[in-house]
């Protein structure tokens, strides 16, 4: 995996063609059919796809002896930001929403 | 190689712990960025065509930066060199559009004093552009020590963290590039 020319060819040519999807439907998303909250929500799943491409063709940690640290680490890392993110902005729109 | 895999282990804790910055900025960034105080909007401002570029630019640089890898297992100095310089030029013209794109905002009088999604947006992609930044004068140390010194075992694992943090970068790019510019263009 470490040293494969054609899994990083692909991962580029994926990442190339999700980023390109996102931004047409970002300046076009009547032509997609999306009204503005469906479009966010599909460039966000793109996004998603794309990070996942990163992380699996071109970040090599997870090939290593102790991969598996590196994996614990990610993923706890990964819920502390969901909770960050997730519920600071779910807790200051309450915020909003009842001091209008 | 045990002593290698713990310093990337290191080096990768210390990545998770940048990316929880930037979670937080996040986060600032998507509560703050309708407060535009009757000031500009994103829509208003953000030119998504350079957004657009500077993704693609960042994408090349990740996959010329994966080959410089390549090369540097292969013990290939000069196609490593190569590689490298290449991902320097792409990091240097992504800065370049970012900065470009910086000054027009604060000719057009939105500057990081304007509003508070404005404050937001510049601490954000300024976070990252310093990353970029730092990222470029350590390619540049790596890139000399490519030409001067053996590609040893310690020595291909330190190109690699490098390496891993440019990787790192264009990862929360993807997030800005979708949550800042894509969203935000949206409403």
């Amino acid at each position: 995996m470490q040293h494969n020319l054609s899994l990083r060819i692909t991962g580029f040519i994926a990442s190339l063609i999700l980023t390109i999807a996102s931004y047409f439907i970002i300046i076009n998303p009547v032509f997609f059919n999306f009204d503005i909250k469906e479009a966010a929500v599909v460039i966000f799943m793109l996004a998603l796809v794309q990070s996942f491409v990163q992380l699996i063709f071109f970040i090599n940690v997870w090939k290593e002896k102790d991969a598996l640290w590196n994996l614990g680490v990610f993923v706890s890392t990964i819920s502390i930001i969901f909770i960050i993110v997730f519920f600071s902005v779910w807790i200051i729109d309450h915020l909003n929403y009842n001091m209008r | 190689m045990e002593v290698n895999d713990t310093k990337v282990f290191g080096f990768w804790v210390y990545l998770m712990t940048d990316l929880i910055i930037f979670a937080v900025l996040f986060s600032c960034f998507i509560v703050l960025h309708g407060n535009t105080f009757n000031g500009p909007s994103a829509k208003d401002l953000f030119h998504l065509p350079s957004a657009l570029a500077e993704t693609l630019i960042l994408l090349t640089s990740s996959f010329t930066c994966s080959l410089a890898m390549l090369a540097v297992h292969r013990q290939l100095k000069s196609w490593a060199i190569i590689w490298f310089s290449l991902t320097f030029l792409l990091g240097v013209s992504f800065l370049y559009i970012e900065i470009s794109e910086f000054a027009d905002f604060v000719e057009k009088g939105a500057s990081w004093q304007r509003s508070a999604f404005l404050s937001s947006f510049f601490t954000l992609v300024g976070t990252h552009g310093f990353h970029i930044t730092i990222g470029l004068l350590w390619m540049i140390v790596m890139m000399f020590r490519i030409a001067l010194r053996p590609l040893v075992e310690h020595s291909i694992s330190r190109i690699f963290r490098m390496a891993l943090f440019w990787h790192f970068l264009d990862f929360v790019w993807i997030f800005i590039f979708t949550v800042v510019y894509g969203i935000g263009y949206l409403q």
